[in-house]
């Protein structure tokens, strides 16, 4: 089977100005398109620059844009988006600084992500915990929706407003925000929901739903952010218990 | 979905959050609600019951003076105009700041723009009160 | 590096979620815009009821009175997108986005219809 594939090149070595560049790979019937492109690097060009590894949809590595649409290219099947041979348009990750070809630069996505103190905070040096920290089975099975995120960047390239705003910290972040803020072994919740309420937080979310819809791994951050949003109102409307 | 209780999500006290950052949004919202009543009322009142006699000249559903100068000798219409006039302009022009902000607006700038906004409402609810005042003299 | 061009208004970006709010947007700059217009009109109310009904008569051409019905469904449709807006903020139906989107915009779509016939008879008479 024919894939063809109009790649966003990027070499700054050679250039600085990004180019398109198409490709014409015979692939098995199943491929993927993470497939089309190290068969490409293999046979066609060599310095074809992009990230991948597990190449199985868990290690978050090969986030792309699939004619025009984020995505995990080992989970995307050639024949889903050129069901007829037609070329598939393949680009970096959207809201983040190219650094080659189709590289993106993944640090405003951690810098971010590490805003939202997305780590449990214990209280254990002043309360010496007796017995293991128990939670409910059920909160546990939700808030594993939130602990599946795997960091690919799908959610913050889909975003349109991580595209319009700089500073907005962007779904990931919340959606990690809440998994911490969920978990009743935690005592930052203060701390995280002072961060979470700036300008720059929650409250840039107009419910948009790309994030909810592109995650390869069904995480729904806008569900998260809308339960951080109510954390927030019950809080300062002095309802919180 | 797991049924989450309250306890579980919120164990601690309401933290300090300063700025303009979550009452403008709140209150976004609850002027939203209220328009929605009051929008509804404004529009049926004034274009579909028609108090006064409608004259050859002038086409049922369309407003004239005597009509508004009519309803405003009842206390509850002059209550309903002054809070959506001023729900209105709050929701209205802070959901201009709203886009400015997704556009990145901080700092001084917002400064700015909340200045600004805020002289076009005042301005623009006197200009409302004073022109609502007229039909009672 | 580079930074590509803002990818969010490309049309494969089109979704549900995005028209909506995008039209949430401009039906809400549209109405400020009207509302302040509004206030000035009616403000007139200050130079006496004759001028206040000249001024008014000014709207009661056809295309004018059509325009309004246009407006009334503009705030329809604000209004009603608006109330799923809030449904989402109380964690509300998340599920059904794209349904109770399409429920505003057709209800909305319906309060339009509904004045333009309004109109349409006023001005037949």
């Amino acid at each position: 089977m024919l894939a063809r594939l109009k790649i966003r090149r990027y070499q700054p070595e050679t250039s600085q100005e990004p180019y398109y560049q198409t490709f014409e790979v015979d692939v098995p019937e199943g491929a993927t398109v993470l497939d089309a492109l190290l068969e490409v690097r293999e046979y066609l060009d060599g310095t074809l620059t992009l990230r991948a590894s597990c190449r199985s949809s868990i290690c978050g590595s090969c986030g792309m844009r699939i004619n025009g649409v984020s995505r995990l290219a080992c989970k995307t099947h050639v024949t889903d988006v050129a069901p007829r041979g037609q070329e598939i348009t393949i680009e970096p990750l959207a809201n983040l600084p190219v650094i080659k070809d189709l590289v993106a630069d993944m640090d405003p996505f951690w810098r971010k992500w590490r805003e939202v103190t997305p780590w449990l905070v214990t209280n254990e040096e002043k309360e010496k915990p007796e017995r293991e920290h128990l939670m409910g089975n059920k909160l546990a099975l939700y808030l594993n929706q939130f602990a599946g995120c795997i960091a690919c960047g799908v959610c913050y390239s889909a975003c349109p407003i991580v595209a319009i705003d700089d500073e907005y910290l962007g779904p990931a972040a919340l959606a990690k925000a809440l998994r911490y803020s969920y978990d009743p072994r935690d005592h930052g919740k203060r701390r995280r929901l002072a961060r979470l309420a700036e300008e720059q937080g929650l409250w840039r979310c107009h419910t948009i739903f790309s994030c909810a819809e592109q995650c390869p791994k069904r995480v729904n951050p806008t569900e998260a952010i809308q339960q951080l949003k109510k954390m927030v109102i019950l809080a300062r409307l002095g309802l919180a218990r | 979905m797991a049924q989450v209780e309250l306890e579980d999500k919120v164990r601690e006290a309401p933290m300090p959050v300063a700025g303009l950052s979550f009452w403008p949004w709140f209150l976004q919202r609850v002027t939203g609600v209220v328009i929605v009543i009051l929008l509804t009322l404004h529009i049926v009142v004034n274009h579909i019951f028609n108090i006064a006699e409608v004259e050859d000249d002038i086409l049922p559903g369309l407003v004239v003076y005597k009509d508004v100068a009519d309803r405003f000798e009842t206390p509850a219409y002059w209550v309903i105009a002054v809070l959506l006039l001023s729900f209105a302009l709050f929701h209205g022009l802070n959901g201009i700041r709203n886009i400015l902000l997704d556009y990145g607006l901080r700092g001084m700038g917002d400064r700015i723009v909340i200045g600004a906004l805020l002289g076009v409402g005042m301005a623009a609810f006197t200009f409302g009160i004073i022109g609502l005042a007229a039909f009672i003299a | 590096m580079y930074k590509p061009v803002d990818a969010q208004f490309q049309a494969r970006a089109m979704r549900t979620g995005t028209v909506a709010w995008l039209l949430q947007r401009l039906s809400g700059i549209f109405l400020t815009v009207y509302l302040i217009i509004h206030i000035i009109v009616i403000g007139n109310s200050v130079r006496g009821e004759d001028a206040f009904d000249d001024l008014l008569g000014l709207f009661e051409n056809p295309l004018m009175l059509v325009l309004d019905a246009g407006l009334v469904g503009v705030v329809a449709f604000h209004a009603l997108n608006g109330i799923r807006l809030i449904l989402f903020d109380l964690a509300i139906g998340l599920r059904f986005q794209k349904v109770l989107f399409w429920m505003a915009f057709i209800v909305a779509l319906g309060v339009f219809i509904g004045s333009a016939v309004a109109v349409r008879n006023i001005i037949v008479d």
